[in-house]
């Protein structure tokens, strides 16, 4: 495969691959213009000169220093990254991963967009929102079961007292009454296994 | 310059987003949207000992989906360890956490946030639950991201016993 050809791969993939050199310094491999989301955080970024990408990427810094033992010990293979983030142009994110690669004596740094990124935020998003709202559910509905319980007590104690015989009945026709409108408080929003339902 | 790594801790949409986006731009939305991986701010304090640089490392929230990777926690001065005040559970989270980062990275400082502290009518933590922290030495503040109040106190608080530690 020629060089022009596999360039026009990378472009098109949106990949930035930087070969690693002594004192902590990348050079970009290629001669095709980069990514502008690499442009945007590394302006100098010329084609042949070295750049170093830990300052302008501060998460770089902590992926090197994993990436630096894989490069000496591993030599061959790929370390890849947790997706991180950087600030576009806009004031919005890009999300993108790192990998090391390691080919012989030849070690690269390959950044590109977490194709991922915005379908995984989404799930999670998704997700969280359904999590936050049960719990919301959860806490509006113990904000019931609470007077609910008390009257419900007060009604036993009323059926337990020295009423007549009719208003012992009404009392406890009250209790179960409430205890049925808990019961079926308590069905529409149950609680996962193990958890009880409690005030603070 | 000195410079500081702090981490930003605590379980999902507790505010840690909010309260970095507060504190470096001074800017704050009520769309909760959440963080995926790890977003690295930086800003510049200055203290009676002189300047301080914190990178902040806002990682994603801790929750059943994701847990947080020791990794991100190595090279951290300083922690700050956030819960929502109107949600119980995330103290307990946060409680995790910091368990987690001792483990990992020692005993450094950090200072517990009880965020959206705007939120009086819907607040969920009570008051024995902080004094007990209190208790065992923890630094407690009550911070809102969304009016800013405690914001810059807390970055400042902590940066400051990093200073001294």
């Amino acid at each position: 495969m020629n060089n022009a050809l596999l360039e026009g791969i990378l472009t098109r993939l949106d990949l930035v691959v930087l070969e690693r050199l002594p004192h902590g310094l990348f050079l970009r491999l290629g001669t095709a213009p980069p990514p502008l989301w690499f442009s945007h955080v590394i302006v100098t970024a010329k084609d042949n000169e070295p750049v170093t990408v830990a300052e302008a990427i501060p998460f770089l810094e902590h992926f090197l220093g994993e990436a630096e033992p894989f490069w000496r010990d591993v030599r061959e293979g790929r370390l890849r990254s947790e997706p991180f983030t950087i600030a576009d142009p806009e004031g919005g994110e890009i999300g993108l991963v790192a990998s090391a690669i390691g080919l012989g004596h030849r070690h690269f740094l390959v950044l590109e967009l977490a194709a991922d990124f915005e379908e995984r935020r989404r799930s999670l998003q998704t997700a969280r929102e359904h999590v936050l709202e049960h719990e919301d559910h959860v806490r509006k509905t113990g904000e019931l079961l609470t007077p609910l319980g008390a009257a419900q007590k007060m009604a036993e104690q009323l059926g337990a007292s020295g009423l007549s015989a009719g208003q012992q009945a009404l009392a406890r026709s009250i209790r179960d009454e409430l205890a049925a409108v808990a019961a079926s408080i308590e069905a529409l929003s149950p609680l996962p296994k193990g958890v009880r339902r409690g005030g603070r | 310059m000195l410079q500081k790594k702090i981490c930003m801790l605590g379980g999902f949409g507790v505010g840690k987003t909010s309260l970095v986006s507060q504190f470096v731009s001074s800017l704050f939305s009520d769309t909760y949207l959440t963080t995926v991986g790890v977003k690295i701010d930086k800003k510049t304090l200055a203290l009676d000992s002189g300047e301080m640089t914190l990178m902040l490392w806002d990682i994603y929230g801790q929750d059943a989906f994701q847990t947080v990777r020791d990794s991100y926690l190595r090279g951290a001065s300083g922690y700050l360890l956030v819960a929502d005040g109107t949600r119980h559970a995330t103290l307990d989270t946060a409680a995790a956490l910091q368990h987690q980062a001792e483990s990992v990275i020692g005993r450094v400082p950090f200072v517990l946030l009880l965020n959206k502290a705007d939120l009086d009518s819907e607040w969920q933590v009570d008051e024995r639950a902080l004094v007990k922290l209190v208790d065992r030495g923890w630094p407690v503040l009550k911070t809102s991201a969304k009016t800013g109040d405690g914001v810059e106190d807390a970055f400042a608080k902590l940066a400051r016993a990093m200073a001294m530690a």
